[in-house]
């Protein structure tokens, strides 16, 4: 049902006679039936008496133009009640679900009309489509179902054409999401009974082209079959002057912006993509993007804890992992709170960075809520994030980054109220930041490594998670440890991403690595973990010699030309009243981390608290 | 009639609207500004790089409002603003000689 195309005995009459008049009339008509169809539905209901509704501007004056707004204006005899705004909000539901089927008749038609393109354009397009593989094709720079009578057979296959869409970036076609819409009711079925949906949903929310993707699943009702309450959100307008979208339109330009892979041009933008590159988790900033309005539609106020529970209620229904299930409550929870900061607070005012400090609690939250939030204004209307917000909000980021850095070493834990006495040895003395950063099971994996340490002198545990490894090391602080430790992952050719070191009050440490290998001798020769545990606490304990073993590392290809990133050394003696702030920006390089630990152990300094991250080939080490 | 312009800091805008509403004045401009007085700049040090901020975001209200009521409305605007800090803001005031409300044509006190 659309007002899209002039009803047939209109068209013929102004094909043979050409007045536009007949047909601009016929258009009022069907706009007016479907307005009247609406207003029975959402609004003669509530309001069985009262209340008028008038035609004004072209729509009042029967001359509806394809792109022609419908105005309407709505007359009540007396006060409206809360309803009222409720009621309303469903008659303009009904308003965009038509206006998105007109949408999607003229993106389908244009579509028809560019397969019959020629020339240089249309070899590009064809020259993409040769990404096609055994399932799809491409032409025209769409991608279609080889065979969409497997949809049936294979419910699965949509969901890998959308992270086809979502890998290279090609247009999925309109003809192939009208398939799979056919099958919104099977592949709902599929989705409830099946088990490791996050799984899924993650990979395709981790690649590049998700935006793309996610707007195809949308309109397709893939969406909708998957996380059965996103129905809540379509075509849903809420009454606020600074919302220019629908809550689902909202949403996707929201992670249109922050996911696009287009570069951004001006230097703001640039911060902010290079801070997106930094993310660990980008799946779950985006699935916290899918969800952070989602509790409008009770149309109360506020909405971010429904938001929250509609969010962690589709994580418990997907199986994802309980830690991905607390930030992305956190998040939403969280997600208005910088814009309200920075425009209600003095960023001056050091209390004002100690306060989001104290509520983000790590860098990485600081960095996703950072992004969530630019997303979520930018995508408010095209003129909503202006260089001055964007600027008000790099600003506060700074700062706050700059508060969490800073307190690295200064507070630490007091365990005395820990009910158990083992746990509270382990807890005590502990940086304060180790209970933001680490959750309940990995606390309860360092305490058992650290019992075994305590009879050792040393433990280790290494896992593999998302294609990377982490290692965490317990043990008895000495001069050198984390010198060894990066020393011997360097040895092995290994490659660290991100590492923190945190020490306690008995002089014990846990130093936690995540790394890459890229000569993948892990997973092609498993015996080499065994190895790289042994030669670890041999090195450690001073029974091997870490320079030897160096010599033998595979060497790192050179690089040829001068280092892109200029490295920069600065020193903060005021950050803590016993500890110096090293901050070292560098171009990354296997055997960074042993380098900057060894120099600094040689120096006689002890190192006490450690946070080493990786920005595409920039290191970023905090001392 | 007087046009009044101030530049604020960006969290005392609330402040001041409410400030100005509580004396009848809902009518103004809001502008997202950049700009230094005697505060300048400041510098800024991200993960050990360090840079110089030199225009600081502040907002600009602009006001037209019948002339007796200038000091009135001065007072809102200096109670609303003031954190008794280096950086809170300027005040300007303008003589204007006309004011016409397009819709109608009004003109003068009953324009505004």
């Amino acid at each position: 049902m659309s007002a899209g195309s002039p009803p047939e005995p209109e068209r013929e009459a102004f094909l043979a006679t050409g007045d536009a008049a007949c047909v601009l009339s016929a258009r009022t008509a069907r706009v007016q039936e479907l307005v009247r169809a609406a207003y029975e539905q959402a609004l003669a209901p509530a309001f069985p008496r009262g209340l008028a509704a008038l035609a004004v501007g072209g729509f009042g004056r029967a001359e509806m133009f394809p792109h022609s707004d419908v105005d309407l204006l709505l007359l009540v005899e007396q006060e409206p009640r809360a309803q009222a705004s409720r009621d309303a909000a469903a008659l303009m539901r009904e308003y965009f679900l038509h206006a998105r089927a007109v949408h999607r008749a003229a993106e389908a038609a244009m579509e028809a009309s560019e397969s019959a393109e020629s020339g240089l354009l249309a070899q590009y397009r064809d020259w993409r489509s040769r990404l096609s593989n055994a399932d799809f094709s491409g032409a025209g720079d769409r991608v279609y179902f080889k065979a969409p009578q497997q949809l049936g057979h294979d419910p699965e296959l949509a969901f890998r054409w959308f992270e086809f869409v979502a890998r290279h970036g090609i247009r999925p076609a309109r003809d192939s999401e009208r398939r799979v819409a056919e099958q919104a009711a099977a592949l709902a079925e599929h989705c409830a009974s099946s088990r490791g949906g996050w799984r899924m949903l993650e990979g395709i929310l981790s690649l590049p082209h998700v935006a793309l993707a996610l707007r195809g699943m949308h309109a397709s009702g893939l969406l909708r079959a998957l996380l059965p309450d996103w129905e809540r959100v379509e075509c849903l307008a809420v009454r606020d002057f600074s919302h220019r979208y629908t809550v689902d339109e909202h949403t996707l330009v929201a992670i249109q912006e922050l996911a696009a892979p287009a570069g951004a041009q001006d230097p703001p933008r640039q911060r902010l993509a290079g801070l997106w590159q930094e993310v660990g988790q980008p799946a779950v900033v985006l699935f916290a993007l899918l969800w952070h309005d989602a509790g409008k539609f009770t149309g109360l106020a506020p909405h971010a804890n429904e938001s929250a529970r509609l969010a962690d209620s589709a994580l418990e229904r997907l199986q994802a992992p309980r830690e991905v299930r607390r930030v992305v409550r956190f998040l939403i929870e969280r997600h208005l709170d910088l814009h309200q900061i920075m425009l209600r607070r003095d960023l001056d005012d050091p209390s004002t960075a100690r306060l989001l400090a104290r509520r983000v609690e790590t860098v990485e939250r600081l960095k996703e809520l950072t992004l969530l939030t630019y997303a979520d204004i930018s995508a408010l209307h095209p003129e909503a994030m202006t260089p001055w917000r964007l600027e008000q909000l790099w600003g506060l980021y700074v700062l706050t980054h700059n508060e969490l850095t800073r307190e690295l070493d200064t507070e630490r834990i007091d365990a005395s109220a820990t009910a158990s006495p083992e746990l509270a040895e382990f807890l005590e003395g502990l940086p304060v930041r180790y209970l933001r950063t680490q959750g309940e099971e990995e606390i309860q994996e360092h305490y058992r490594l650290w019992q075994l340490a305590n009879d050792r002198g040393l433990a280790c545990e290494i896992r593999k998670r998302n294609g990377t490894y982490s290692l965490v090391v317990a043990a008895r602080d000495r001069p050198f440890l984390l010198a060894s430790i990066a020393g011997v992952l360097a040895a092995f050719g290994m490659n660290i991403l991100k590492a923190e070191a945190y020490g306690n009050r008995s002089g014990m440490v846990v130093d936690t690595f995540a790394f890459e290998d890229p000569h993948r001798s892990f997973s092609l020769n498993p015996s080499e973990v065994d190895r790289f545990r042994l030669t670890l606490e041999r090195v450690a304990q001073g029974r091997s010699d870490l320079g030897r073993l160096l010599e033998s590392r595979p060497k790192p290809s050179p690089s040829g030309g001068r280092p892109r990133v200029q490295p920069t050394v600065a020193f903060n003696s005021e950050a803590s009243p016993t500890a110096t702030l090293i901050e070292v920006v560098a171009q990354d390089r296997p055997g960074l981390l042993y380098d900057l630990a060894s120099t600094i152990s040689a120096a006689g300094c002890n190192i006490e608290t450690v946070l080493i991250d990786t920005e595409a080939r920039k290191a970023l080490d905090v001392f | 009639m007087t046009k009044i312009e101030a530049i604020i800091q960006p969290f005392m805008l609330e402040e001041v609207r409410e400030a100005l509403k509580n004396i009848g004045i809902e009518g103004l401009t809001v502008s997202e500004v950049r700009g230094h007085g005697r505060q300048k700049g400041h510098k800024e040090i991200y993960r050990g790089q360090e840079y110089q901020v030199d225009l600081l975001p502040k907002v600009k209200l602009e006001l037209v409002v019948p002339s007796s009521r200038r000091e009135e409305v001065v007072g809102a605007l200096i109670g609303g603003a003031r954190t008794g800090k280096i950086g809170d803001g300027k005040i300007f005031l303008y003589h204007v000689r006309a004011a016409i409300r397009i819709r109608n044509d009004e003109r003068g006190e009953a324009a505004l």
